[in-house]
């Protein structure tokens, strides 16, 4: 399903959070929304699914606006992962996943054996959820997403808190879904080598606003690991603090000169 | 809707927690009517002193119909958290926007559930307590009943409380599933009822037998203040703040 996003802005109260964001996703893309902690992209995913209250601009996906009546539509062939562990720990994976198969009608989900295999979980769905792994707690997660067999799937962090084998088992898994199933797939992460062999498309978002947008073909990768690479977030993020020291030491040092190439 | 009912449960039956809760509301049942045994002993020696005309089923069933509906009330409070304690875990709350739900039939099924187990959890308390039906089975040979009378007044009894579990629903919600909050919150409504403060005042005005349950005093009013929370609880889980 395409996405149209029209000058979103979201605010707050009296602070606003999205800052006019302009974003259109073709029908089938993988896009990788990347920013720092609270730069928006929550907020975005909220936004761009009917979620916020105050907002200006417009969210519209496969041609209705997800401030309108039509969001219920849309809503039933969307995936959703917005939050982390949302599963009831103390029951089965297939239980977790019957209950919200239970919330559609029976000709919109897919067999849950269908989605166990999808995400690789045969041999534990009938364990209890709290004896899973962090990798298989999201995986369900993402299981209970794909549950209406949504055409698109929206997946806020679903790398976080997750070790570098389950990464590689939902990469693949994501994978699957985008190229044999035709998902359009929109995520957030806070590194890019997670979702590298996956997106098509870049997306970087600075203090509610998209800084970056460039289709994978186009981006070179230095740029990209400017905007990701920790050791310049961290830098950016103490900016100021740098400064003060560089101006109290008054020397131009190694890291004075990586610093200004890395910020440039 | 049947969806509805048996994802809640499943989801409240199998909680491994559930058991202490019926385990501790049978403890509190015992804690209530312990006082109203107390009192029966006091009340026992007065009749057996020199009231000879009067049965001792006279001197107790007042102070037990107070006993049984405080303690109706404070189960369904509790349950009412409990219900919603185990979606908070789940993070229900945050995701209800990205679920297709139907806030009727989920809250319905959420009434049904706590006010069946409710029932059960007295029906429970009053076989090991011997009061609620010993006292009922007094009437059932004096014909004063039937068992279609007793589902009737037991049905009417539940419906009474329905304005105090939707009341704790929107006070969970209002809290964001703060369930420390909202049970404290409840407590403070348990007490309120028992003043008959507006939609608690027909608790307040519940008598035992269904033949002085006035229909204009207490189940227009319960079916009222229950169709108005009821309303207003689908709203405010409906809202995108609150």
């Amino acid at each position: 399903m395409p996405i149209n996003i029209k000058s979103l802005s979201v605010f707050k109260g009296k602070r606003q959070i999205l800052s006019g964001v302009d974003l259109d996703i073709a029908d089938g893309e993988v896009v990788c929304i990347a920013g720092r902690n609270g730069a928006g992209k929550t907020t975005l995913f909220r936004a761009m699914l009917g979620m916020e209250g105050q907002i200006t601009g417009d969210a519209i996906i496969n041609g209705v606006s997800m401030y309108s009546s039509g969001r219920e539509k849309i809503l039933l062939q969307t995936g959703i992962m917005l939050f982390p562990n949302t599963a009831y720990d103390y029951l089965s994976g297939r239980v977790n996943l019957d209950i919200i198969q239970r919330l559609y009608k029976k000709d919109q989900v897919l067999p849950i054996d269908e989605v166990v295999k999808l995400i690789g979980l045969e041999d534990s769905i009938d364990r209890r959820v709290k004896t899973y792994s962090a990798g298989m707690k999201q995986r369900l997660t993402i299981g209970m997403a794909l549950i209406n067999n949504p055409t698109l799937l929206i997946l806020d962090e679903p790398f976080n808190s997750v070790d570098q084998e389950s990464t590689a088992e939902i990469v693949r898994l994501l994978q699957t879904l985008n190229q044999k199933r035709g998902l359009t797939i929109v995520l957030s992460t806070h590194s890019l080598q997670e979702a590298e062999s996956i997106y098509t498309r870049f997306v970087f978002i600075k203090k509610g606003e998209v800084t970056f947008n460039q289709y994978k073909s186009t981006i070179i990768r230095s740029d990209v690991e400017q905007l990701l690479n920790p050791v310049t977030a961290l830098l950016i993020a103490n900016e100021q603090k740098i400064n003060t020291v560089f101006d109290y030491v008054g020397t131009t040092t190694s890291l004075q000169t990586l610093y200004q190439h890395l910020t440039q | 809707m049947r969806s509805y009912v048996i994802s809640e449960f499943i989801k409240i039956v199998r909680y491994p927690y559930t058991g202490i809760l019926i385990l501790f509301s049978v403890l509190t049942a015992w804690v209530l009517i312990d006082g109203f045994f107390y009192d029966a002993l006091e009340v026992f020696q007065l009749w057996s002193r020199g009231n000879p005309g009067k049965h001792f089923e006279d001197f107790t069933f007042i102070s037990l119909k107070k006993q049984i509906n405080l303690l109706i009330f404070l189960n369904v409070a509790l349950l009412s958290v409990f219900s919603f304690y185990i979606d908070g875990q789940a993070h229900f709350l945050a995701r209800r926007m990205t679920l297709p739900i139907r806030y009727t039939y989920f809250l319905l099924a959420k009434l049904l559930l706590v006010l069946g187990l409710s029932a059960i959890q007295l029906l429970l308390t009053s076989f090991i307590l011997h009061d609620y039906l010993s006292d009922f089975s007094i009437y059932f040979t004096q014909k004063l009943y039937n068992y279609g009378g007793l589902l009737l007044d037991f049905a009417l009894r539940l419906l009474v409380f329905m304005p105090l579990v939707l009341s704790v629903m929107i006070l969970i919600v209002l809290t964001r599933m703060n369930m420390i909050v909202a049970l404290l919150l409840a407590l403070l409504l348990f007490y309120t009822a028992s003043f008959g403060w507006l939609p608690f005042s027909t608790i307040h005005r519940l008598n035992l037998l269904i033949g002085s349950m006035s229909i204009l005093e207490v189940v227009i009013p319960a079916i009222s203040w229950s169709v108005f929370l009821f309303l207003f609880t689908k709203q405010l889980l409906k809202s995108k703040n609150y």
